[in-house]
């Protein structure tokens, strides 16, 4: 798990052009939206693409984005228990 | 109407000019989109999202910050009265072929680089940054010195309740930022700088 998460941040800053952020500033439990990072909703449509692109995960209800997307841990769950590829 | 420019800002050459003085001169070996973000820090701008912008997004956003400095319409306070009027010869090509390039066999086109498929999405930007709600059109035009570009800027401090405008050239295609911004406002003075023909085509040189 913990080389996924590492692995996520990683895609995340790089994906997300978070200029000034490194992986340790991204806690494992930091809300990725509003006051956390401050992603917004194009971000979000970037995520869904990373998760489909890198992890062969197809989104079919965009409210589950909502408990998945809440921090890299939730995500990082989410990715280890569904992933295809 | 005469209207007349307070100020101008122009970005070219990894360099940044304000009303033709000098303030920032990059490395010219640098790329254009590495200038534009030494430019941002030199500034001292907080502004996260300016990273996520697209290359064009970025030259404008930057020479109209830098443009506005110290003057009332610098800031987040609405602003009714303040139209934008910009032209480019490249529109979003730039980042149209970045798109294409993040389109793969699998198709996974990125929405975060789609967004900026646009020209007149700089504006959004400089818009949101400074809460301007005026008018705002954005022409794509083969030349700088497009006079029915600029008659337009005129008949719509004639049309509407326009106090001020932002006007001109914000262009990136290709590592090559080019922008030319003035701030425009109804004369009041007959020293002041008019804003026409032989003044645009000298400020443009």
């Amino acid at each position: 798990m913990e080389k996924l998460i590492i692995e996520l941040k990683t895609e995340i800053i790089k994906v997300l052009n978070l200029e000034d952020i490194t992986i340790e500033d991204i806690g494992n439990d930091d809300p990725l939206f509003g006051d956390g990072l401050g992603l917004d909703s194009i971000d979000a449509l970037e995520l869904i693409v990373l998760m489909e692109k890198d992890y062969g995960i197809k989104l079919k209800d965009a409210n589950q984005g909502r408990d998945i997307f809440k921090s890299i841990l939730t995500m990082a769950e989410y990715i280890s228990k569904n992933r295809t590829i | 109407m005469d209207l007349s420019v307070i100020k101008y800002c122009q970005i070219k050459n990894n360099a940044c000019f304000l009303n033709g003085e000098n303030i920032f001169q990059s490395s010219e070996e640098k790329t254009a989109d590495k200038s534009l973000v030494e430019l941002y820090r030199s500034r001292k701008i907080k502004y996260p999202k300016f990273f996520k912008m697209d290359k064009l997004a970025k030259t404008g956003f930057l020479a109209v910050d830098i443009l506005l400095e110290n003057t009332e319409l610098y800031g987040t306070e609405p602003k009714y009265n303040t139209g934008i009027f910009l032209l480019n010869s490249s529109a979003s090509l730039d980042t149209d072929e970045v798109y294409l390039e993040t389109i793969g066999d699998n198709y996974f086109p990125s929405p975060s680089v789609f967004v900026y498929t646009l020209p007149n999405i700089v504006m959004g930007e400089i818009s949101i940054r400074h809460k301007f709600f005026g008018e705002n059109i954005f022409f794509v035009s083969s030349k700088k010195n497009n006079f029915a570009f600029y008659d337009y800027v005129n008949q719509a401090f004639i049309d509407n309740q326009m106090k001020y405008a932002i006007v001109g050239w914000v262009d990136y295609y290709r590592q090559k930022s080019d922008a030319l911004v003035m701030l425009i406002k109804k004369q009041d003075k007959e020293t002041e700088l008019k804003f026409e023909k032989n003044t645009i085509l000298n400020l443009y040189k």
